[in-house]
This record gives structure tokens, sequence and C-alpha cells, in this order.
């Protein structure tokens, strides 16, 4: 197992090599001048030579490429913001922990509420729990979160008054963005789980095991729930991965110190080195919590389980 | 059934009717089955793929998944209970104690993501008085009793062939003692020589354990080694039922018959052998009168225009044709 | 001949049997139903929308819904309901055209990597693993920003952050179509590469195919409105339905109905969408559904 874990660290390397060069491609391409933008536009033409040169931006494609591979992989320095002038890694450190725990709180929300509401739907299939549910599952997963997100500031702050409409400041300020996340993502493992279960439930050892004389609960949740797991863990986890490449929307329309915002000023302002250095940071996280989905397959399931110590046997033989 | 066995009676299915309901069109599956078991008999279920035999082993166990199953009519009396008006609370005290049930396939019956020894402990978890400990034990035991050392009690179904898979599911049905076993199929998804081995070991266990069997199968050969009765099943129709000699010896019904004739024999020198022309009826739009009417040869208007009752040959040898056979 | 004949029969009423199961979804036909009207008013904007998308009306802005502006007017006091009724046009548009251009490209990498296997595969597998190893949303953002603000652009960022998906599923659908004895039988007589493709995998590939598809222009449209509302898709005074709410954004605290209505809007296309997608995913693959 821990060979495998070794094994799938070193695979993301060549992938996180290939994102640095993507978006440090798509960056190259970008119109607008990042030096003109600092300056602003009553720069002189040589004023924005010198800051072009300052900022590196005069070499060929390629030397610049190997410059920032050098700064990243070899000083690991993910450079200096142009228009804050401060250390990205430092800025990245301190909004990161903002992200993760909208990320982690909206991922158990919505796991809280769509995993038992799949079930229900799946257990009660086309009765009127089932319909009903799932409905509301559609229109979870049919409604711009960005546009409920608004219409809860615009009812519980602008009106009723009860929760701040942006900042982090209190626990009240995580309600509004978490909720607006939790939606559509609960709404998807409802989704989820409902044809994960019914795929499961239909299979003999669910007879089985009612055949033993199990009650009902225990053979939805014991033995036909853990057998559905593998697809919705994937969907959880792909949330999760996706919540810590910031709630972009979202954290925009709260104003959260996060990821997501930095992200977006930074492309707006033409910032490339925060823009490289921030997506730099989401695919490592997004390869992590892949990774991590695939170690909780093994637990989930004792044949992904055998698969991998299997290849640790084979691995050893050889 | 004669009245001096009355008192041995175990389980009696009575005028059982079972239907399934699937977008809005009904499937009558099993249509006014009758029959009993007693103590320590065996009783074969025979008939082809779709006949009923699975629905009526789940209706006895009250597993059939509602919806889209119903039981419209008929009294299931197990040890003077009637199982079908039993609470869903009180049935499970019986499901997996006292009666339980052995799947068609081996492959698919068991949870993939349990041990085999937490399967088989599970159910005697469930029912007998005992600490997680010693139903441990019991199940290992149990695995032993099936010819399984062990020691595999911690692996996962997918480290076990097809034929150690249905020993343990063997073992699980057999972990409480109880006193009807429900077969369905038991050897159909195994080898030939894997078969051969199971049933020998079933014989011997319920020898063991004096219990009741009622044995599913298509397969005559099986019926002829295990069973004591055999209820010949068609369309949902108990077609002809007796003691497993009568019907070998003088089986009546024409379907009967052809379940015979379509065997292969090596001692007679016939060329080829008489399958039964035509197709199982739509369970949907069963035909009037005799279900089988539409396949006989000796099928006349009399036949077609009502219901056949069962008829009566002596010695408990029943059959549902009017012309027993075509011979009169 | 009247093999083929036979062959067309059969395809006929796989088609005809899916038909007759969609058609008694009543969920998937409600879908269907909308799906058709929003494309009506697309077409037939002009006729429908009482004013013009840009006809400003500086004496009536902010006015709440009223017989004369059925959903209120903006901050230049242009009429909501028309701007969402030509907005439909972007909307349906970017939605569209960006799935098919994911669907091209995804469906032909797919088809290459899944039929041919071997180098091929391992390379395009490995491009994707680099592509996908940042969440969808955010490469269309970056690739947006690289391309410039506009409706099409954000067709093709949006399109492009989405090919992922369909050459993954078409991959998969290949490898298992693949190793079907029906397309070893025609291997063995010596069929053409591209005929085998076209004739024996492609068409046994396409159910899953056509729901991604539909439920992908669901997805298109939600994340067109998310870069219309950070400011990476369609530009004033063009009507897309992300715009309107990003622009009435400023307006919540007093004109709530200048970011309701397009997000009703959006909510109501995207859930019929949905609604005719999972029909249709039960209509061709019924064993799911009981």
């Amino acid at each position: 197992m821990s060979r495998y874990i070794v094994k799938r660290l070193l695979m993301m390397i060549p992938v996180i090599l290939g994102v640095t060069w993507f978006v440090f491609t798509l960056m190259y391409f970008t119109p607008g001048d990042p030096a003109q933008i600092i300056l602003g536009a009553d720069a002189t033409e040589q004023e924005i030579q010198e800051k072009r040169e300052e900022l590196g931006l005069n070499g060929s494609y390629l030397e610049r490429f190997g410059t920032y591979l050098k700064q990243v992989f070899v000083d690991g320095d993910l450079g200096t913001s142009y228009i804050y002038n401060n250390s990205i890694a430092d800025e990245i450190a301190a909004r990161f922990p903002n992200t993760f725990k909208i990320a982690a709180i909206s991922v158990v929300l919505a796991v809280i509420i769509g995993l038992p509401l799949g079930v229900m739907a799946a257990v009660n299939q086309n009765t009127w729990k089932d319909n009903g549910s799932m409905f509301l599952a559609l229109f979870g997963v049919s409604m711009p979160s960005f546009w409920f997100a608004l219409m809860m500031v615009i009812v519980l702050s602008l009106h009723l008054k009860l929760l701040p409409a942006t900042g982090l400041d209190s626990w009240k300020c995580y309600i509004m963005p978490c909720v607006s996340i939790a939606i559509g993502g609960a709404a998807g493992i409802a989704r989820q789980t409902r044809s994960s279960m019914l795929e499961v439930i239909r299979q003999d050892y669910i007879t089985t095991a009612r055949a033993k004389g199990q009650t009902e609960f225990l053979v939805t949740y014991k033995h036909a729930l853990r057998n559905a797991l593998i697809p919705i863990i994937t969907q959880v986890g792909n949330m999760l991965g996706i919540q810590l490449g910031g709630a972009i929307v979202a954290e925009s329309i709260f104003s959260v110190p996060g990821l997501g915002t930095y992200m977006v000023s930074a492309i707006k302002n033409r910032d490339y080195p925060v823009v490289q250095g921030s997506v730099l940071v989401v695919a490592i996280c997004f390869g992590l919590v892949m990774l991590l989905v695939d170690i909780v397959f093994a637990f989930a399931d004792p044949r992904i389980r055998s698969q991998y110590q299997k290849k640790k046997k084979v691995a050893k033989e050889a | 059934m004669s009245e001096t066995k009355q008192t041995d009676n175990l389980v009696s299915v009575r005028d059982l009717v079972v239907e399934f309901t699937t977008d809005g069109s009904v499937v009558h599956a099993v249509n006014g089955v009758s029959f009993d078991i007693n103590k320590g008999e065996t009783l074969g279920l025979v008939g082809e793929t779709g006949a009923g035999k699975t629905t009526i082993a789940k209706a006895i166990l009250g597993i059939l998944p509602d919806p889209p199953a119903k039981v419209r009519n008929g009294s299931i009396t197990f040890e003077g209970q009637d199982l079908l008006s039993l609470p869903e609370k009180e049935m499970r005290k019986v499901r997996g104690k006292r009666i339980s049930m052995i799947f068609q396939d081996p492959m698919t019956a068991l949870n993939p993501i349990f041990t085999v020894g937490d399967q088989i402990a599970e159910a005697i978890l469930l029912h007998e008085k005992m600490s997680k400990a010693e139903s441990e034990k019991r199940a290992v035991d149990m695995l032993e009793l099936v010819g399984i050392p062990g020691e595999r009690c911690k692996e996962y179904p997918h480290q076990f062939s097809g034929g150690m898979k249905q020993r343990v599911v063997i073992a699980m049905a057999l972990a409480c003692n109880p006193e009807l076993l429900l077969a369905d199929e038991p050897t159909t998804a195994l080898d030939v020589t894997i078969q051969a081995q199971v049933l020998e070991m079933m014989a011997n266990l319920k020898e063991k354990l004096n219990t009741s069997v009622l044995m599913i199968t298509h397969d005559l050969g099986i019926v002829a080694e295990m069973c004591d009765k055999v209820a010949v099943i068609y369309a949902g129709e108990i077609v002809e039922i007796g003691l497993a000699e009568d019907i070998f010896d003088r089986a009546t019904h024409p379907y009967t018959k052809g379940l015979f004739g379509s065997l292969p024999s090596l001692k007679s020198h016939e060329k080829r052998l008489h399958p039964i022309t035509g197709m199982v009826p739509d369970p949907t739009n069963l035909p009037e009168g005799c279900k089988f009417s539409p396949r006989c040869k000796y099928a006349d208007e009399g036949c077609r225009c009502q219901a056949i009752p069962l008829h009566d040959l002596g010695n408990g040898h029943l059959v549902r044709c009017r012309k027993e056979g075509g011979e009169k | 001949m009247s093999a083929e004949i036979k062959k067309k029969k059969k395809k006929e009423s796989r088609f005809l049997s899916t038909l007759s199961r969609l058609k008694k979804n009543k969920m998937a036909m409600a879908g269907l139903i909308i799906v058709c009207l929003i494309l009506l008013m697309a077409l037939f904007a002009p006729l429908i929308a009482p004013y013009g998308y840009e006809e400003q009306d500086l004496a009536h802005m902010f006015s709440s819904p009223s017989s004369d502006h059925w959903m209120g007017t903006d901050n230049l006091g242009r009429d909501i309901f028309s701007r969402l009724v030509y907005g439909s046009r972007q909307s349906l548009k970017i939605g569209f055209l960006s799935v098919l251009m994911a669907s091209v490209i995804g469906i032909t990498l797919g088809a290459i990597a899944g039929y041919y296997g071997g180098k091929v595969d391992n390379i395009l597998m490995r491009f994707l693993d680099v592509f996908q190893s940042v969440p969808a949303m955010l490469m269309s953002i970056a690739i947006a920003a690289t391309l410039g603000a506009g409706m099409n652009n954000a067709i093709v960022a949006i399109g492009i952050g989405t090919v992922p998906i369909y050459a993954r599923m078409t991959r998969a659908q290949f490898l298992s179509i693949r190793g079907m004895e029906y397309v070893e039988a025609a291997v063995a007589i010596n069929a053409k590469d591209p005929r085998i493709i076209a004739k024996h995998i492609l068409p046994n590939a396409l159910s899953p195919m056509i729901v991604q598809m539909t439920m992908g222009v669901a997805g298109a449209i939600l994340t067109a409105a998310s870069l219309s509302f950070i400011g990476l898709g369609a530009q004033p005074p063009l009507s897309e339905w992300g715009a309107m709410l990003s622009a009435g954004r400023s307006y919540i605290r007093d004109y709530p109905h200048l970011v309701m209505f397009p997000g009703i809007t959006i909510m109501i296309t995207v859930l019929s969408l949905n609604m005719l997608g999972d029909g249709l995913r039960d209509a061709l693959d019924p064993r799911l559904k009981n």
C-alpha cells in the first residue's frame, strides 16, 4: 500500500510539470502587458521598457519558461506578485486555510444532506419519497449556485439582517458561502447515491442478507450502502478537489479572502506569477485529493485493496 | 397426504398466488400452488426457467420484492404458524434461523466487501444468544463442516472459487440449524464434478441435521438422487406431484413426460432427443384452461376452455390433466 | 438484401422503443417541451419580446414588474423580459456550440485512444491527466482570460474545458466494445478500421454520449453564466443571462428583481435540459429503471 502511494506521488510529478507548462503557455499568450498595467496609462515608453526588463518579460518563450521552472522547482519560490509586490507563497499560505475551511465544511454538509436523501430515494424507488427528493435534487443541480447565494444575501443579510454578507470574521460568515456551495454538491451526491444504490440493492447478496433475517435498516446501510460507496466517494472527492481550487464564484460574492478571489483578481490584472503559482498549488491539491480517493477506495472495497497488495507482492518478487 | 403423516407436517403451502405488477401489466408468476413438506423430507420442485419456482421459495421466506411482487392469495403454514400474516419482526426471527435459503448463483450471493467468516457469523449473531467471539468460532466450525479450512474465514469472497463460494453459502444457510432449507438450484452454476461434491455434502448434512429441504431444480438427475417427493411446475401451476418413484416410473402429465423425453439416455437407441415443442407461455397473458395445451399434442377443445383440476391417481400422486396424459 | 432490411428494421425498432419509453416519462416530456419552447423563444425573439434588448428608457429605470414591463426594467430602463428573451439566443448558442465543440474533439480523441490503445492511448491519456489536474471551471476561466472576454471565446473556453469528459467516456466505451465478439468478428473478416468504428462501435457507444451531451448543454449554460458573472463571458450590451445577473448584482439591495428573473430563467432552462437528459438515460438504458 505505501509502495502504491509512493508510486502515485511520483506519477504526479510529470502531471505537475505539464500543468506548469500549460498554464505558463496560456499566460504567455494572454494579451495585455503587465508592465503597462502596473505603471498605469501615463507611464512613458521608457519606463515601461525598464519595468519589462525588471520583470524579466523581455526574454524568449523558452528562456522565460526555463527561468520560471528553475525558480519554482529548484529554488522553491513561487515568485512575487506584480501588483502587490509580495511573496505569492506567503499569500497563498495565508489564504488557503480560508478556502480549505469553506471547502471542508461544504463537502461535509453536502454528504450529510445528499447521502441519506439518495439512500431514501433508492430504497423507496418510484414512490412519492423518491420522486420528491429526486425532483429537489434536480433543482439543486440545475440552480446556478451564485444566484442562490445572491438570493440568500437578499433575504438573510439585506432584509432579515441575520447574517453578514461579506468577510470571514465570525462563524456566521461561513454559513452562506458553505450552504450555497453545499446545495449543488448535496444534490449531485444524492443523485449519484440513488443510482449507485439502485444497482446494488438488486444484487443477490442483498437478498442473501435479507434471507438471514437481517433488519431492513442494516440491509440498507451495512450491506448495500457500503457496496454502493465507490462512485459516491469519487463524486465527493471531485467536489472536494474542485472546492479546494477555490469556490471561485462563491468567494467573490462573499468577498472571502481565499484562493478563488486571489486567482480571479490575478487573472483580471494579468498578474501572471500569481495565476501560475496558484494553479500549481490547486493542481497539487487536486492530485492529492484524487490519491486520497484511491486510498479510501482500498478501505471501502477489499477487492481493490487486494489489487494494491498484489501489485506490491509482484513488485517484491521482481 | 395421508392422515397419519399429518403430525410430521412441517410446512404446507395452500393455493399460493403471486403476481408481479410492472408498468401496468400483471405477471402471473404463481397461480394456486399447494404442497406439503414433512419433517426430514426433501421435495423437488421441477420446472423450466421462469415457471415460478424461485418465487415460491421467496414467498415462503417472505423476501419477495414488494413492489412489484404481491402475494394475492393463499397461505403458508409453518409449524402451525401462518407465515404470510406474521408481522415482519416475527418473520425476521424465522428467516435465517428456522427457514434458510441457498441461492442459485454463488458468484453473486456473497457480499463482496465482508469476509466470509463475518457473513456466516452475522447470521449466527442475529439468531443465537452468543458473543461475537463465540459466533466467530461457530462460523469457523461451519466452514469446516462444509469442507473449507477454518483459517480461511478471514478471506473475502473474491478469493474463493465458485464451488467454494457455494459451500460458504451453504454453511451460512445451515449456520443456525434450520428446520427447512430452501435450495434454489444450488448446483446449477457449478462444474459437474463440483456439483456432485456439493450435492453429496448437502445430502450428508441433511441426514445429520434432519433438515427438510425444498430442492428447486430443473435437473431431473438431482431430483432422482436427492428427493423423496417431486412437484412438477409449469407456468406457475403444479401440473404433477407425487412420490419421486411414482413420478419417475409413472409420469402422467404430458409436460412431465416431455421433460423426461428431452433427456438423453444411454440405454435406449433413439437417435434424437424429444424436445417439448413451442415456448413457455407469456406469464402476462396465460392461455385459458390447461396452460400447457398450446404445446400439448393431446390437447383438444375441452382442454382449452376450462381450468383443469388436479386429478388423484392414488398414493398422493396428483396430475393436472383431464386426459391423464392422453391415455383416455 | 433481406438481411440489410432486417438490420434497418432492428435499428428503427430500437429507436422507436427508446422513443416510446421516453414518451411515457412525464418528466422527460415536460423537459423536452420546455426546451422546445425556449428554442422557439430564441428563434422568434423579435416577435415575442415587446421591446428591443438595447432599448433604453431612462425615464423608467428600475421599475418593478408591471403590465408594461412584465419583469420590470433594469438600471438603464431596459425591459428585463425582452432582454431575457433575446438572451436565450446567447445562452443557447454558448450551450450548444460549446458542447458540439467539446464532443467533436473529445469523441475523436477518445475514439482514437480507445480503438488503437497502446502508445497513442498512453500519450493522449497523460495529456488529459495534465488537463484534468485543474478543475474544469478554473481551466475555462484561465482559457477565457487568455482569449479575452466575449461570447465566442467563452464558447471555446467552455468547449475546451469539457473535452476530457467526452474523451474519457468515449475511450471507456470503445475499450469495452472493442473487446466484444462482434467487433472481433468484423476485424476477422478484414473490415477497415474506419468502417468498424463507424458501423460497429460508434452506434453501440452512442447512448451515454447522447445523455452526456444533453446534460452538457445544461452544464455549459451554467458555466457560461459563471464566466459572465466574473466578467469573462458575453459583454454588454449583449443580454446573456449570466451577464444580466452580474450587472444586476450591484442593485440587489433595492431592486432584487434584476437578479431574480435571470436566475430563474437559467434555472428553468438547465432544469428542463437535465430532466430531458435523465429521461433519455432511462429510455436508452431501461435496465437501470426497474
